[in-house]
């Protein structure tokens, strides 16, 4: 039976760390660009696809776009190949500070129909506190170009709760994107990670970010503004225009199979989760792959849960039951009254969601859905 | 009259204030008197658990016979060596009772200390023999003449040819040696006589059951005696007697008067062998028992309730081995409506307590709860009747009590003088009463003052060093009951009380102790999804109050690419971090949160 499988590739590479970012990415290392690809499309023709349909691509980092235009073309059709047809959801991330109108016109050429371009805010002083190497103009004038160029299909990525931001701020910033147009909007509340420059800062006592209350009213705030502007928010953290939800990233909520190429990408293929070195040099060597799980019944339908549930509408009782042979209640009777009890889930139409409370509290409600 | 043999014989100690070097120097002698060779000495032979070695005090009493050739003479040295702490001073006492003569052992870079003092004074009590040795002669901060002096001032000892060493770089150990065969007297007592002998320690044996630690005063004693403890009331038949070789134990026919040794007689429990009894034997008893026996009892006590409490039984099976060898320990069941079941522990003091919680967690690998210790208070009910109160749930109603006592201690605190006043400012926070002050020489003093014991249980000691940088040291011992207007301070959770968290304090220092513990509780627990008010209360009274606020948020924005694992393992230390918490109505209180009232700064 052929399954559906989407596809991620991880460029590691950056002109510069932004401040809150704990992915893998290295700085001043243009030198390795060349063999990194080499690697990469290596690591692609050696995995079978036979019994597999492409049905998303994903080009993220890193700074995809620190490369040239046609080498990412290139590696897209590595992957491509005749493997599935144009529609297929192609996108690639971009920092505006990498673009201009030949560099756009060069991504055109190939197979990619869909840009996520990484914003934060359109308030330069915002950006420079986070570490961003562009300012809004520059997005501004890509943006435009991007549109002229003729892609459809633009994310837009922005933050809140992050220093020198206050409520109003994001509000100006969220006029401004709405007014653009963009098919999608992902907004991301700011997560302080280990090993980041704020990090660092925040155990210093050095940064300044809004309050818990402050954050959960950006959020809702933020919520009103976009769903009065025809955006529906189907994620946590993700909002877009009525048949633009970004596919690639619903596999990932619903289980659908992974196949991720490149330094510290992440599997998960047949019955395995499966997570390459994150070190560049590593990378490299035949045995790449750091981290290799066996995914049992019982972890999926925790991962079920816990990654449905991030989805507005929630989870599918029928589903759950169709997928796993028995009943919701069999599994999660208690966890499921108690949650609702404390008013973090609710049941509507089939469906199991996190309400408005449950949404700030995630963390609280899902991992009940741990089990022992 | 002295035989032979016992002309050649010194029984004596190592006296010190903690960390002088009495080990260090007990370790040296033991190595130079050819007992054991270099290889074979592992540090500190005579601190045996990990803990003591660690911690750089003695636990338990130990002995060793050493056997050292001076000028053709062979002359037996037994080593008896004490604890080292104020919860011990009994044990230390009764070790003193069974040698002629002590080393008195000063640091050349600290000094006279409190310490230092009170084994002396115990030393005197005993009528030992002192010589004093100024160690670690060989620290570039070493005064030696000033050390002098304060040994002839403080302590009235004369300083002429005091031997002055380093015991952990062997410099002039000889000295000690000689000092030891010239200045201990050989001891005196009669093989004729009816046995007389000195119990001043015991272990448990899991093979020969109780091995007793004794110094023979009159008589003799051999295998197959029967012989009768005469406090314990008890009779047995001894199976083996014999002397104290370095870390093993050397059987012989017999022991008599004058020797240091042991005797074993499948005695099965401790509490048989108490410290300080008399041996004697059943056929021909002595008619005077010897002096300064006391039972010891417990002056502070505290729960202990195990994290799991599955390990409800593993926690009772370790409190019973520990028992077997520390009789001083003792231990009931309880339950608690906030940490299950568990028990309430009596020790000695503080540091007997921490000792037996540190044993517990390491040797028997238990995760535990410790409550706020307690003293023992005298309640005194309008009835008539008296109650020992040892735990603070177990108040009566107020309105049946007619009063309450509260223990008292004597505590004499030695100081430079610069510290003088923070010291006395300490002292009368915790409601000290002043008795005086003498300047011992020019820049140090001796602070005297009356203070209850439930103001220095918690964390008077720390508060102490920290206060005076670490120079000042302190001793103390119970001086009987006062009656003190006392009230429990209850704390209550979610409008819930907390049994686990009950005080008794005076009311004086109550609306403090209150505000304090509910500001450190606030920091401990964490947010819920609905606010949590912390009240400290006495009676219905609310004294003080605190509120965890509700958590607003707690949501990952992200989703980490496709890395599933790293979501998962965020949402399992959630869900693993509430399992350890205790649950109070419906809030989630950590472990933590039971002990870090105990130790709130100033």
């Amino acid at each position: 039976m052929i399954r559906d499988i989407s596809v991620y590739v991880h460029i590691p590479f950056c002109v510069k760390k932004c401040y809150y970012c704990d992915f893998v990415s290295y700085v001043g290392e243009e030198n390795k660009y060349d063999e990194y690809i080499n690697q990469l499309k290596k690591e692609i023709d050696e995995f079978d696809f036979s019994d597999y349909k492409i049905v998303s691509v994903f080009v993220g980092g890193g700074t995809p776009t620190v490369l040239k235009a046609e080498q990412i073309n290139n590696i897209i059709e590595e992957i491509i190949k005749n493997r599935c047809d144009d529609r297929v959801e192609i996108t690639v991330e971009c920092n505006p500070n990498t673009l201009n109108e030949k560099y756009l016109k060069g991504l055109k050429k190939g197979k990619i129909n869909r840009l996520s371009i990484g914003l934060q805010s359109t308030n330069n002083k915002v950006l420079k506190s986070i570490g961003r190497v562009h300012t809004y103009e520059e997005f501004l004038k890509n943006y435009k170009l991007a549109r002229v160029v003729g892609f459809k299909n633009i994310n837009i990525d922005l933050m809140f709760s992050v220093p020198d931001q206050s409520v109003e701020t994001l509000e100006k910033t969220l006029d401004e994107i709405i007014k653009l147009d963009p098919e999608h909007i992902s907004l991301y509340s700011l997560i302080i990670e280990e090993g980041t420059k704020f990090q660092s800062m925040y155990d210093k006592g050095e940064l300044k970010i809004p309050t818990e209350d402050v954050d959960r009213e950006m959020y809702e705030k933020s919520n009103i503004k976009l769903e009065n502007s025809s955006y529906i928010k189907y994620e946590i953290s993700n909002y877009s225009k009525k048949g633009y939800e970004c596919n690639h990233n619903i596999g990932y909520w619903k289980l659908r199979d992974y196949i991720g190429f490149g330094v510290s990408s992440h599997s998960f293929v047949g019955n395995e989760r499966f997570s390459n070195s994150k070190n560049l040099e590593d990378y490299k060597l035949p045995n790449k792959v750091v981290e290799k799980i066996c995914v049992t019944e019982k972890d999926l339908i925790e991962e079920f849960m816990f990654l449905g549930l991030r989805l507005t509408k929630g989870i599918e009782i029928k589903e759950f039951e169709n997928k796993f042979k028995t009943g919701i209640e069999v599994i999660y009777g208690d966890v499921l009254t108690k949650l609702k009890k404390d008013k973090l889930i609710e049941e509507e139409n089939g469906y199991i969601r996190l309400t408005k409370l449950g949404v700030d509290l995630s963390n609280v409600a899902l991992a009940d859905f741990l089990i022992d | 009259m002295l035989n032979d043999k016992q002309k050649n014989i010194r029984n004596f100690c190592i006296i010190a204030h903690i960390d002088h070097g009495k080990s260090t120097l007990a370790d040296r002698l033991i190595q130079k008197s050819g007992l054991l060779t270099e290889r074979e000495m592992q540090s500190q032979v005579l601190d045996n658990m990990d803990l003591e070695r660690e911690r750089g005090i003695t636990i338990k009493a130990q002995a060793v016979r050493l056997v050292y050739n001076r000028d053709g003479e062979e002359y037996i040295l037994n080593l008896i060596d004490t604890p080292g702490h104020v919860d011990f001073t009994y044990e230390v006492s009764r070790s003193l009772a069974g040698c002629d003569g002590a080393i008195l052992v000063v640091d050349a870079a600290q000094g006279v200390e409190a310490q230092t003092l009170a084994n002396v004074y115990l030393a005197l009590e005993n009528d030992l023999e002192i010589i004093p040795v100024i160690n670690k002669i060989d620290l570039p901060s070493a005064d030696v003449e000033n050390v002098k002096n304060q040994i002839e001032e403080i302590i009235g000892l004369d300083t002429e040819g005091i031997p002055l060493i380093s015991a952990k770089n062997d410099l002039n150990i000889d000295d000690v040696f000689t000092a030891i065969i010239k200045d201990i007297p050989a001891p005196v007592g009669e093989i004729d006589k009816p046995l007389k002998a000195l119990i001043f320690d015991c272990f448990f044996d899991a093979y020969k059951g109780v091995i007793v630690f004794m110094r023979i005063f009159d008589g003799e004693l051999k295998k197959g005696d029967v012989v009768k403890l005469i406090a314990t009331n008890k009779e047995f038949e001894v199976v083996e007697v014999g002397f104290f070789g370095p870390g093993k134990f050397m059987p012989t026919d017999k022991l008599v008067a004058g020797n240091v040794g042991y005797f074993t007689a499948s005695i099965k429990n401790v509490k048989d062998t108490q410290i300080g009894d008399t041996v004697t034997l059943v056929s021909n008893p002595t008619t005077e028992p010897l002096e300064g026996y006391k039972t010891v009892n417990p002056m502070v006590y505290c729960g202990l309730f195990p994290v799991d409490g599955a390990k409800y039984q593993d926690l009772r099976d370790a409190l019973e081995k520990l028992q077997l060898n520390d009789a001083a320990l003792s231990f009931e069941a309880e339950a608690s409506a906030a940490l299950g079941f568990g028990f309430r522990c009596g020790f000695l003091g503080l540091l007997h307590l921490e000792i037996i919680q540190e044993r517990l967690e390491r040797e028997f690998n238990l995760d535990l709860v410790t409550t706020a210790p307690s003293v023992i208070y005298k309640i005194y009910m309008s009835d008539g009747t008296k109650m020992d109160l040892s735990n603070p749930s177990d108040l009566p109603d107020v309105t049946t009590i007619s009063y309450m006592e509260e223990p008292m201690v004597k505590a004499e605190i030695l100081l430079p003088s610069d510290y003088i006043g923070t010291i006395m400012d300490l002292c009368q926070t915790r409601r000290g009463e002043y008795i005086s002050m003498e300047y011992v020489e020019e820049t140090r003093a001796k602070l005297t003052y009356i203070l209850p014991l439930n103001e220095i249980i918690y964390d008077f000691f720390d508060v102490l060093k920290s206060r005076s940088k670490g120079y000042a040291s302190f001793d103390y011992e119970l001086t009987g009951y006062t009656e003190s207007d006392l009230v429990k301070l209850d704390m209550q959770v979610n409008k819930e009380v907390v049994d686990a968290l009950s005080f008794i304090v005076h009311k004086s220092t109550a609306y403090n102790r209150g505000k304090r513990m509910t500001e450190k509780l606030k920091e401990e627990i964490p947010r819920h999804m609905f606010e949590i008010p912390i009240q400290a209360s006495i009676g219905n009274k609310i004294v003080a109050r605190e509120t965890v606020r509700a958590m607003r948020k707690d949501v990952l924005a992200k989703c980490y690419g496709g890395d599933i694992s790293r979501k998962k393992k965020l949402l399992e230390k959630q869900k693993k971090g509430k399992k350890r918490m205790r649950q109070i109505g419906n809030v989630e209180v950590p472990q933590e949160a039971f002990m870090s009232v105990l130790k709130l700064e100033d």
